[in-house]
């Protein structure tokens, strides 16, 4: 019962982050003129729009609206893993899926590609064919090598991940001229980014949100144990297959269309958690409106702090992150002793 | 006689021989004890019949049907097994957990019906429980966490419930008072058949009991003539004294302090 007035707040959360964030920025839009801009959004003709309502549109809304959806994707990937994994510490990154994203993107860039794709550069298709089959291989890996074992899971991601990383950090090396693109691009941001981004990552967040929540009953079980969820005749192997699958597509197209943002899927689980308690009914659309509070936020920090330059917000994830999980760590040691 | 339960020629090897060619039966409505030697196979049987591990040989029937022919929930209507104690903490309240057992009669986005409320509700008043339903599963004692783990058998509404050492971790209060509840849903109609480290336990409750020893059935029957003193030495390799138990007349056992040989 408690996780409707929790979402509730988070709910009203999210929606002063991104009115925050339409008035934040190089050109700061005052509060009172706001009202105003989004009228003339609505029934103005678009080639008649002030300076403000062109920014608003162009950049700040969907900039806002792709941070929230990312975040909610990713904090949705995490929390599904960490009940699959039955690891408090996994995360989507952990399964090598980002790194194939980044290399994928490396790719693309290194090599100069110029076609584009559904209007978007190609950078955001290629790193999303590089998530996925890096998530392909993980998991073909782990079944030949561990079977059914999610530490074998677990340890077949972080070596995929080394490995594709150092390919990364290579290529990098490589190409002295195009580096720091590369580099931006890896640090994780949403600068630049457009309505062709968001409306990319909108059906997965939307399609990743619809199977996992149907499958809420299942992932309580698994989270309680493979052996109790598999006696209540749920098909482990076959369930946990499917929904690493829609994490790791939740996961590649957020990383996809804003690099590499670290620790949000880690984080957010954890906080819903402490909301709303482990049952996935609860858990997994707390923890998507909690990713999507946090992330929106954070962009809105990355944009402000060092003005008129931007952080790449994965800086800002990761600074938050870092102290958190070591926290955590400690946390469960005390549960442990 | 239609069993509700039975074993043939099971056996199992993973790196040694653990089961070599098991035969049990279990009729409707008795309360089975398994007992044998550390690491003589009985939680693998039980795996065995959860289907959690494959079977290698032999086969086993459910009510006549074999195992192999059910779906996984399928058989999760059919048989209902509560797996050794498992360390993962939840904050799930004790309503939601016997809600679980309700998966394999529900579908994916499905709504409890009230078939699943009465019987979540059949199942928290079965084993006492309605009064700390709401309460995290996370704040229980052991004896009651193992009550909540019976009472989510209870609402999967299979009539054949498993138990792998149900009483391990619990003070005696909680093991009589556990055990005393597997008697009552016993003469409901249930088929119990539980794993058991303690023998006196098992004499007191079970009405059928199947010693292991060699990854053999060593002997199976009524406690009288499971419980005697070759059969715990050679099951055990520890000589006891049996004697009677002085209101019940079941056989208990006795320990001696001994000498190790090579001291």
């Amino acid at each position: 019962m408690r996780q409707w007035p929790v979402n509730a707040c988070l709910g009203l959360l999210l929606v002063l982050a991104v009115f925050l964030s339409l008035l934040v920025g190089a050109v700061d839009i005052a509060p009172s003129s706001l009202l105003h801009t989004l009228q003339e959004l609505v029934t103005a003709p678009a080639n008649a729009w002030s300076v403000d309502a062109v920014i608003v549109w162009r950049l700040r809304l969907p900039r806002a609206l792709l941070a929230a959806a990312v975040g909610a994707a990713l904090a949705m990937a995490g929390a599904v893993m960490q009940g699959l994994l039955h690891n408090s510490l996994a995360d989507s990154f952990v399964l090598g899926v980002s790194s194939g994203a980044s290399l994928g993107a490396a790719l693309a860039m290194l090599l100069g590609l110029r076609f584009t794709f559904l209007g978007l550069g190609a950078v955001t298709p290629l790193a999303f064919v590089g998530a996925i089959l890096a998530l392909v291989a993980v998991l073909m890996i782990a079944r030949r090598v561990a079977g059914k074992s999610t530490a074998g899971l677990l340890l077949a991601g972080i070596a995929m991940n080394s490995a594709l990383s150092a390919i990364v950090s290579f290529l990098v090396l490589l190409s002295r001229e195009r580096i720091n693109p590369l580099l931006f691009w890896l640090m994780g941001g949403f600068s630049g980014r457009g309505w062709n981004h968001f409306l990319l990552m909108l059906p997965y967040v939307l399609l990743g949100f619809a199977i996992a929540y149907s499958y809420y009953r299942y992932l309580t079980a698994i989270s309680l144990g493979d052996a109790a969820a598999h006696h209540l005749g749920v098909d482990v192997g076959k369930v946990r297959l499917l929904l690493l699958a829609v994490a790791a597509l939740l996961t590649a197209a957020a990383v996809s269309v804003s690099g590499m943002i670290g620790f949000v899927g880690l984080m957010t689980p954890h906080f819903a958690r402490m909301l709303v308690g482990q049952h996935y009914r609860r858990l997994l659309p707390t923890s998507a409106v909690c990713g999507a509070v946090f992330l929106t936020f954070a962009d809105l920090v990355a944009r402000v702090v060092m003005r008129p330059q931007e952080l790449p917000v994965g800086i800002i994830t990761a600074l938050c992150g870092g102290p958190f999980f070591l926290w955590l760590l400690a946390r469960q040691r005390q549960e442990m002793v | 006689m239609m069993f509700a339960l039975s074993i043939e020629n099971v056996s199992f090897r993973f790196v040694r021989p653990v089961l070599s060619g098991v035969f049990a039966d279990f009729a409707p409505g008795t309360f089975s004890g398994i007992l044998g030697a550390n690491g003589v196979g009985k939680s693998t049987l039980i795996k065995i019949i959860g289907r959690w591990l494959p079977m290698q040989e032999g086969s086993i029937r459910v009510y006549n049907r074999p195992l192999g022919t059910f779906s996984q929930r399928d058989l999760a209507r059919h048989i209902a097994v509560v797996p050794q104690e498992q360390t993962y903490v939840t904050d799930l309240t004790v309503r939601e957990m016997v809600e679980l057992g309700r998966i394999p009669h529900q579908g994916l986005l499905a709504h409890l019906t009230t078939a699943d409320q009465s019987a979540i509700n059949h199942a928290l008043v079965q084993t006492g429980l309605q009064e700390i339903a709401e309460r995290s599963f996370s704040t229980l004692s052991g004896g009651e966490r193992q009550r909540v783990r019976v009472a989510t058998a209870l609402a999967q509404a299979a009539d054949i419930l498993i138990l792998d050492e149900p009483t391990t971790h619990l003070d005696i209060r909680y093991q009589v008072e556990l055990l005393t509840l597997l008697a009552q849903l016993v003469t409901k109609g249930y088929t119990v058949i539980t794993v058991l480290h303690d023998i006196n336990l098992a004499a007191l409750f079970c009405d059928h009991l199947v010693l292991l020893a060699d990854g053999r059935v060593l002997r199976s029957g009524p406690p009288a003539e499971v419980i005697t003193r070759e059969a715990i030495l050679k099951a055990y390799q520890c000589d006891v004294t049996v004697l009677s138990h002085p209101t019940q007349g079941v056989p208990q056992i006795s320990l001696t302090r001994q000498q190790l040989p090579h001291m």
